[in-house]
């Protein structure tokens, strides 16, 4: 039987592997699609203890999850074009203007 | 039944959201998420919440990951490169790999029994989730609707100033 | 939501109005005698939270309407207002869109403003996101400049992971109360129970977000290159409001946790620690005054760690105290910083301070001041603010913490000094004038007579202080 630990573990899981995308690549692009990742796995944790828990607020965190993701990747891909269009590149090695 | 669609799901839910962190070329990753989102929308219907998971087909596998692979395509960046990670790849794996060790024994040994509501299965079937949502966005929850369409507005103008050239 | 939560709410609806409107003329009036609107706008919310008594104490479970909360409206609102007043001369040379940029700022007021009310998880979350959200835009506001991109992309990459820590850390409380309104949701987590663990593992991820919010110290590499890349008054705008936003949520959030920071309490001890070493020794071999004061308000955030740390109404008061003197005194640096920036250049390496203290004895002499309260020299803010957190430090029973501190505060005399030497000592090769406007006086004379007037007599805000607290 599916218990919600099965549901919370699968979302940790998803969340590690975000996090080592963010810590190891080097395209922002890819560190973007990473961060996606570990979004959408607490919104994986969110619905099931809310099925789990039976009412309806944790899905409702979901919504405010989804436009914060919304929002934040059309201000960052904004930015990766902002950024491109002066240094013709978006790799983190490229991120050397400011000492790191 | 149920759990073989679990497992099914979860097992190709891992392996791509790996293949994202992996792949050479960001166009594959790109595509090894979308998969990942199904996966994902697949779960939410087990668990009985059908209106996230269309939500999460429109909104991430389509609006968000058309906006990705759109910069792609626009920044030209669908070639593989030759060096993908930088030279922080042992530290970030065992980082990674530390913190899912840690979540994973406090969510074993954790007990979520908070008090339980009222939104049961019969519920849920009687009244349809969407009706539902609703019902908690607009009466409960009706200020941060309005704050989420706050940042929505702020995200408009920012994506507009930062990629226009002139003002 | 009914007419009277709406009345209670009436500052944070001023802010957001007035932000859509002035972004809606705009469209139609492009001028940079926006900002000046904005400053109206700001100074109205501010205005209407100090005068008016709310009609109902808490609106929809999200947001108090406390004299608490209604303090930091102020004190956030007049924070915006300076730094639009600072910004006005910066917007007209580096050709910045007005209405956007006033719009912009007003927007991030009403976000600290929100999160600072937040009484629920949920409004802690949405008013964090929608100020750092502003944030990410208005550090890559100067298009010309490719810095502010690079700089706008690492904050924002920062951001959007601790976004996630914050959002998964929250689940897991979440999942230990099923309520996201604070005393309830912690109320699950007192007993020993089976719920104890999971809500630890989402108060040990939370506290990763906001660690990256405030850098503190491990989640801090981030400061400098973000300092150094944005606009000198965005930068001041981001030291001050959005730490201190945070560290204003955080307090109420300390006081309901009940028991529980009794597990939590060796985390945050490192954490102040690691702060206050980190950032005194990596500030010291610093020649950008940007960067060094980046570092220094590592240094800073561990201080007020310690009061968040010691906890009870003492401590928070001092904590309190020294967010308000640090955040005068560091945007009036930032200010001068402002001041001295010309169309081509903006002065940060201590090369180019060389000498101006004979060209502007006034404004050096200000920045020397901030940096001197900064640092915790007596007559001064800034010494009765690090007074107040030892003293609470040493009551509460963490001397370890206190010795650190103590030797934090005098090491800092060397790295706040030497820009101080750079700008009176050495020979005057200072090679052309750096012309301010009246606006940017008005702004530094404000914060350097509240430096001054608090650090000689403090008492009224101190008692003002132990009035809001709850």
């Amino acid at each position: 039987m599916i218990s919600v630990y099965h549901y919370l573990i699968l979302s940790a899981i998803i969340f590690s592997i975000g996090t080592f995308g963010v810590l190891t690549r080097k395209n922002a692009i890819v560190i973007f699609m990473c961060i996606e990742l570990m979004l959408n796995s607490v919104n994986l944790t969110f619905i099931a203890l809310s099925r789990h828990l039976q009412n309806m607020d944790g899905q409702i965190f979901v919504f405010f999850v989804m436009a914060v993701a919304a929002a934040e990747a059309a201000v960052g891909l904004a930015l990766m074009i902002a950024f491109y269009r002066n240094r013709e590149s978006i790799d983190t090695d490229d991120f050397n203007m400011l000492k790191w | 039944m149920l759990s073989i669609l679990f497992y099914l799901f979860a097992t190709v839910a891992i392996f791509s959201a790996f293949y994202v962190t992996k792949a050479r070329n960001p166009v594959n990753s790109a595509l090894c998420l979308v998969t990942t989102f199904i996966c994902f929308a697949v779960l939410y219907i087990t668990l009985d919440a059908p209106f996230m998971a269309a939500i999460q087909i429109i909104v991430y596998a389509g609006a968000i990951i058309v906006l990705i692979i759109f910069v792609i395509m626009l920044l030209n960046l669908g070639t593989a490169v030759k060096k993908r990670y930088t030279h922080a790849l042992a530290w970030g794996a065992a980082l990674s790999v530390i913190m899912l060790f840690i979540t994973n024994t406090f969510i074993r040994r954790g007990v979520p029994t908070g008090k339980l509501g009222d939104v049961t299965t019969q519920m849920i079937h009687s009244y349809g989730h969407t009706e539902l949502i609703g019902m908690a966005l607009f009466t409960e929850f009706l200020l941060p609707f309005e704050i989420a369409s706050i940042l929505l507005l702020v995200a408009i103008v920012g994506a507009i100033i930062l990629s226009k050239r002139q003002v | 939501m009914s007419a009277l939560e709406l009345q209670s709410l009436l500052p944070q609806i001023i802010l957001a109005l007035g932000a859509t409107t002035v972004l809606m003329l705009g469209a139609w009036y492009p001028s940079r005698k926006w900002i000046l609107g904005g400053v109206v706008i700001a100074l109205f919310a501010a205005l209407s939270a100090g005068l008016m008594t709310p009609a109902v104490p808490e609106v929809g479970n999200l947001y108090s309407t406390g004299s608490y909360a209604r303090f930091f409206v102020v004190l956030w609102s007049l924070l915006g207002a300076l730094s639009l007043l600072l910004s006005l001369r910066y917007a007209e040379i580096h050709d910045l869109p007005g209405s956007e940029y006033c719009a912009l700022i007003l927007f991030a007021i009403c976000g600290m403003s929100l999160l600072s009310a937040a009484t629920s998880l949920i409004g802690l979350f949405l008013g964090l996101e929608a100020f750092t959200l502003v944030f990410y835009i208005l550090i890559a506001f100067k298009r010309e400049d490719s810095r502010g991109a690079e700089a706008g992309l690492k904050y924002l990459v920062m951001g959007a992971v601790a976004t996630g820590f914050l959002a998964f850390g929250i689940s897991l409380i979440y999942a230990a109360s099923g309520s996201f309104h604070l005393p309830e949701a912690f109320a699950g987590l007192e007993q020993a129970g089976g719920m104890r663990p999971l809500g630890l593992a989402g108060w040990a991820l939370m506290l990763v977000a906001i660690g990256f919010k405030v850098s503190l110290a491990p989640f801090h590499l981030w400061t400098p290159d973000v300092y150094q890349g944005a606009p000198a008054p965005v930068t001041g705008l981001l030291a001050t409001g959005s730490k201190g936003a945070v560290f204003a949520s955080l307090v109420p959030l300390f006081a309901a946790l009940g028991p529980l920071k009794a597990d939590l309490e060796q985390v945050l001890w490192l954490l102040a620690a690691l702060s206050l070493l980190a950032g005194t020794f990596a500030a010291l071999p610093q020649r950008n005054l940007k960067r060094m004061l980046a570092y220094s308000s590592v240094v800073h955030m561990g201080y007020l760690m310690i009061g968040l740390l010691v906890g009870g109404s003492e401590a928070h008061r001092a904590l309190l105290f020294y967010l308000i003197s640090y955040a005068f005194a560091t945007l009036a640096a930032f200010g001068v910083l402002t001041s001295f920036s010309r169309v081509d250049d903006e002065p940060q390496e201590y090369a180019d301070f060389r000498g101006l203290g004979y060209l502007h004895p006034r404004r050096s002499s200000l920045l020397a001041a901030c940096l001197l309260s900064l640092a915790g020299i007596p007559p001064l803010v800034g010494f009765f603010a690090k007074f107040g957190i030892i003293a609470a430090a040493l009551k509460g029973g963490y001397p370890g913490l206190a010795v650190i501190a103590v030797l934090a505060a005098l090491t800092s005399l060397y790295y706040y000094l030497a820009p101080i030497v750079v700008l009176f000592m050495q020979q005057r090769d200072a090679r052309q004038l750096r012309r301010g406007c009246r606006h940017e006086y008005f702004v530094l004379a404000l914060c350097f007579s509240a430096i001054l007037l608090l650090g000689v007599y403090p008492a009224p805000l101190l008692d003002l202080l132990t009035g809001i607290l709850p």
